[in-house]
């Protein structure tokens, strides 16, 4: 067994690196996806009508149920037969894949968010003469949005993560190109490739989390407040 | 000037209001006791179309609407001619104080930024907080935040002010000052209908009082004779339960 070698991995990660915009091409394209119709099933999970909530409802289900692989499999093979499609753009494949899995996700989050606030809130913007767009959009989205970032945080290292699973319908992206790599090496430094790839994610990673945070103190209103007040202190 | 007729509402077969009359005149201040559980809040709720009552029509300044049917449209134009003063305060807790009251101008009536701000610094003013106008509720104590509420409901003008229990979140010493905003606007000629157990504030300022019992109003009072001579047996039960050295005439 040959020995770790650590000059290679510099080399192996800016072979790899440029691939970086593939990965996010796909996880961008899905999570924007994700969140419009993330909010749209919300929107219907907590809606009057029987059939839309239960259509909804049934798809998050459905979507829990099915490991990510064989929706990708699903999506790649099955798709091309059904709606004339190019095969060969394998990254929107990729992409429907995770905006499918995503905007089950997202959509929990939005509902949980929903019905965590006091119900106080929208009956006081009603009370001054909102419409219900108006409720939302001044009053109950920014609080909604705070509350529910850690799980749309969540949500989206998951894409990161998931998304790795495109190699397996051979499109290059970090890890489809780091195993292109050690085929190419002839199965030599696999160990470093890898350990190149988590020295890649990690970054992505505590970036989002990093972010996520961040973003959830500058929504946090009256406590940035208080941090204000306790510096003049 | 607002109008009620034969408000009924239930709640999963409970019939909680059963067919309220009440009309308010311009510039009165009309109270509302009964018991817990008369249906006092309900109907108040019902007014301002935060519960859809199963029957009854309602008119003010000229529009009239029927509870059960009236469409989102015709709610919201009704609903601007009212403000809400809510027992838990309801501010809107990613807002300042002063962004609290500018809201229903700014959003909801398309006034003028510089307009509103001025507007709503002259309605926190007199409720005395203009020194608070930048902080957000919870750093607020619950006095002055129901306080706040009344600025936001004082500040679009409206024709009638609804009042549910406003002290009743309230610690003890806190309702003082809340009782004492609700007087000065009640002097300043605002119409207002307050469902309240203060009744010894009650008397100082309304000009009727209104007795809800099992979900109709079954007398409205001016408040000297009210007090004096009560028309309803229930009524009389009611205010010698509720104050310990009551004594009527009949």
């Amino acid at each position: 067994m040959s020995k770790f070698d650590w000059a290679k991995i510099p080399e192996l990660y800016t072979k790899i690196i440029p691939s970086i915009t593939v990965t996010l091409e796909y996880v961008v394209i899905a999570f924007f996806f994700g969140l419009l119709f993330g909010g749209l099933l919300a929107w219907a999970k907590l809606g009057k009508s029987k059939i839309l909530r239960a259509l909804a409802y049934g798809y998050t289900t459905v979507m829990r149920c099915v490991p990510a692989i064989v929706l990708l499999f699903v999506v790649y093979y099955g798709l091309p037969r059904i709606i004339p499609i190019d095969t060969k753009g394998k990254v929107k494949f990729v992409a429907i894949t995770l905006a499918l899995f995503t905007t089950g996700s997202l959509s929990e989050a939005f509902r949980s968010a929903y019905q965590s606030l006091d119900k106080s809130q929208a009956e006081a913007a009603k009370s001054i003469g909102m419409t219900g767009p108006q409720a939302l959009w001044f009053i109950l989205l920014p609080q909604m949005i705070r509350i529910a970032i850690p799980n749309i945080c969540n949500s989206l290292l998951a894409l990161v993560k998931e998304g790795a699973l495109a190699y397996t319908i051979g499109l290059y992206d970090l890890l489809g190109r780091g195993n292109y790599l050690i085929g190419k090496n002839l199965g030599a430094y696999v160990i470093e490739t890898y350990v190149t790839l988590v020295i890649i994610y990690w970054p992505i990673s505590l970036l989002i989390t990093f972010g996520s945070k961040r973003l959830e103190a500058l929504l946090d209103v009256s406590s940035r407040k208080e941090r204000k007040r306790s510096a003049h202190a | 000037m607002l109008e009620i007729q034969g408000l009924k509402k239930s709640f999963q077969g409970l019939e909680i209001l059963k067919g309220v009359d009440l009309t308010i005149e311009k510039g009165d201040v009309d109270v509302i006791l009964g018991e817990s559980g008369s249906g006092k809040t309900t109907l108040l709720r019902c007014i301002d179309f935060l519960e859809k009552a199963d029957e009854g029509k309602i008119s003010i300044d000229g529009i009239t609407a029927d509870f059960h049917t009236a469409s989102q449209k015709k709610q919201v134009e009704i609903r601007r001619k009212m403000s809400f003063v809510f027992q838990n305060y309801g501010l809107f807790a990613n807002k300042t104080a002063l962004e609290n009251v500018m809201l229903g101008l700014t959003a909801v009536r398309g006034v003028a930024k510089a307009e509103a701000k001025e507007r709503a610094e002259e309605a926190i003013k007199k409720v005395g907080l203009l020194d608070r106008a930048d902080h957000y509720p919870s750093q607020l104590s619950g006095g002055q935040q129901q306080r706040i509420g009344i600025a936001r409901a004082i500040v679009t003008d409206p024709d009638i002010i609804l009042m549910d229990e406003p002290t009743a979140s309230l610690d003890p010493g806190l309702v003082g000052e809340v009782l004492h905003t609700i007087g000065e606007l009640a002097a300043g000629g605002t119409t207002m209908l307050i469902v309240t157990h203060e009744i010894p504030f009650a008397q100082s300022i309304a000009t009727n009082m209104l007795f809800m019992n099992q979900g109709v109003i079954i007398e409205k009072t001016p408040t000297k004779e009210f007090f004096e001579h009560p028309r309803r047996e229930e009524t009389r039960q009611f205010l010698m339960k509720s104050i310990s050295d009551y004594s009527f005439v009949i």
